[in-house]
């Protein structure tokens, strides 16, 4: 990967893909949120993650079915390569496994904080990699290697693409400034020190637009909430 | 977070980022300590978890091969036996423990008709065995106490190291502002020296407004400093923008660093004059990049910096 493909954040988050890549792109790589939502058939998260506390490997086979797609499809798109992805998903669900106990709801909802412990894990792998050689970027393993999903309901996969669309339309209204630093933090695991020096910019800039950009995600998110 | 003068700082500025992982290690170390105690904190975390946990809705789906469930399963399985076996005492390990084979060959002996000479012997023994053992399980045991005791201390010792890490990040931090404020201040005392500066008063732009600031300009017009006094405190979500204006359009020029005390100051480089702006305005709000993004000279640019200035705070007059 080369840097000036780095400074383009569009390579990284994209409305406009082949047409013959769609049927396998079709669903957004969302957690099934109807599958845990207000009204959703079988336990919550929350109890699911008590009951995996106590050991239960029922509820962590529930919780894996709820979360592989969205958990292995970031892991993939952020490592590009299918076997290392399933190993980090795997370390992932065995975090959650060993360390639901700290799971606290004062930060947020159970999906958020399997996203991050998820992306946590994730990241770890980057910078690790990161340090020590370039990552490879094998071309067409999407077509070749990528499988789509096929854990998700009809109804589900509705609910996932309008997930998809609804964060690709908030990523959109931003600035490309803002998006380039927000897709390079989350998606390429920079840190804010590292992007000021891939960019050439000062560090309070890159704060700055991280915060704004973040702001801005919130308040549409939010808006669309309220619809 | 704790401030020089001991005082609580909530880490707003780090709580976007945290939730991106984007925090330098020493960051991100001090904001998980402080979310430790930090209720508000540990709430505008959760919402901005919750906007990262929505960044990984945009990438198209994948699905991992149907085995990863088994292994997953399977690795859970043996996590739970070591953990069975780990949790287990010495001491119920040895009172589950099943006969061995010497004990049916005990068993045989008594059977035999040695069986009324040994069995006042064999009771001894088994006596002996019982009081031995029971030593051996009071000793097992003030020994686990003693490395229960040492888990603890050990503990203490690792909380210990943890917050003096803290501190130690901490205290790099605040070295590192005062490093940066001490080349600030050189800077700015340097270019305030300068023969045949002008200086500038900037007002108040709105009734009400208690702040004082001054525009210093090298005679050349492509250096000032900006200096302000008495202004609020910054809030969480907002900053201290300043902008230079020309024929009604708005330019961002920059972020002031405004301290405790409603104290800022902001040093200033241009390629052209300033002289050729209209006035140059602080505010008080977010979102001076929006107008950043917008073409350069744009009438979108103007309204995207009308919309984002937020409350304007002083103005001066430039030409």
């Amino acid at each position: 990967m080369f840097k000036s493909d780095l400074l383009n954040p569009a390579y990284i988050v994209s409305n406009e893909e082949p047409e013959a890549q769609r049927p396998l792109r079709s669903q957004s790589a969302s957690g099934q949120l109807t599958g845990h939502g207000p009204g959703a058939d079988g336990p919550d998260d929350r109890e699911l993650l008590q009951r995996i506390v106590a050991q239960d490997k029922d509820a962590l086979d529930i919780l894996y079915s709820r979360y592989i797609t969205a958990v292995y499809s970031m892991a993939l798109h952020m490592l590009k390569q299918p076997p290392l992805a399933e190993e980090v998903t795997q370390d992932v669900f065995m975090n959650i496994w060993l360390k639901a106990a700290s799971f606290n709801a004062e930060r947020g909802q159970p999906r958020s904080w399997i996203m991050s412990v998820a992306h946590h894990r994730v990241i770890d792998v980057i910078r690790s990699r990161r340090r020590t050689a370039q990552m490879t970027d094998p071309e067409g393993y999407e077509t070749l290697e990528r499988m789509p999903s096929g854990e998700a309901s009809v109804e589900n996969q509705v609910q996932q693409n309008l997930d998809r669309e609804r964060i690709v339309r908030a990523l959109s209204s931003l600035p490309e400034n803002q998006k380039q630093v927000i897709l390079l933090a989350y998606f390429e695991g920079y840190s804010q020190s590292e992007m000021a020096e891939l960019l050439s910019e000062p560090l309070g800039t890159v704060k700055t637009r991280v915060r704004l950009a973040m702001q801005k995600l919130r308040a549409a998110l939010q808006e669309d909430d309220d619809k | 977070m704790t401030t020089n003068n001991g005082t609580t700082r909530h880490p707003f500025d780090l709580l976007e980022a945290f939730a991106l992982d984007a925090l330098e290690p020493e960051e991100e170390l001090a904001v998980e300590v402080h979310l430790e105690g930090c209720g508000v904190c540990a709430a505008l975390v959760g919402d901005n978890l919750r906007v990262a946990a929505a960044m990984a809705d945009s990438v198209p789906a994948s699905s991992p091969s149907p085995e990863l469930r088994q292994r997953l399963l399977d690795s859970v399985d043996s996590i739970g036996v070591e953990q069975s076996q780990l949790s287990v005492s010495p001491r119920v390990r040895v009172s589950q423990r099943r006969p061995s084979r010497s004990w049916s060959r005990v068993s045989l002996a008594l059977s035999t008709r040695w069986t009324r000479v040994l069995a006042p012997a064999i009771a001894v023994l088994a006596v002996v065995a019982i009081v031995i053992s029971t030593v051996l399980n009071v000793q097992m045991s003030d020994q686990m106490g003693v490395v229960q005791s040492e888990n603890t201390a050990l503990r203490r010792q690792l909380d210990q190291s943890m917050a003096t890490t803290t501190a130690l990040a901490s205290a790099s931090n605040t070295m590192s502002q005062m490093q940066g404020n001490l080349q600030r201040w050189q800077e700015t005392s340097y270019a305030l020296a300068q023969p045949g500066n002008q200086t500038m008063v900037l007002s108040p732009a709105a009734p009400g407004v208690d702040s004082r600031g001054v525009l210093v300009l090298s005679e050349d017009g492509r250096e000032a400093v900006l200096m302000a006094s008495d202004l609020e405190a910054p809030r969480p979500d907002s900053v201290y923008h300043v902008w230079l204006t020309r024929g009604g359009q708005w330019y961002w020029a920059g972020e002031m660093d405004v301290d405790e005390r409603g104290w800022g100051t902001m040093p200033m480089k241009s390629r052209d004059s300033l002289l050729q702006y209209d006035s140059v305005q602080i505010s008080h709000g977010a979102g001076a990049d929006a107008a950043m993004a917008s073409p350069a000279g744009s009438s979108e640019r103007a309204e995207a910096a009308a919309g984002m200035v937020g409350d304007l705070v002083l103005v001066a007059t430039l030409r």
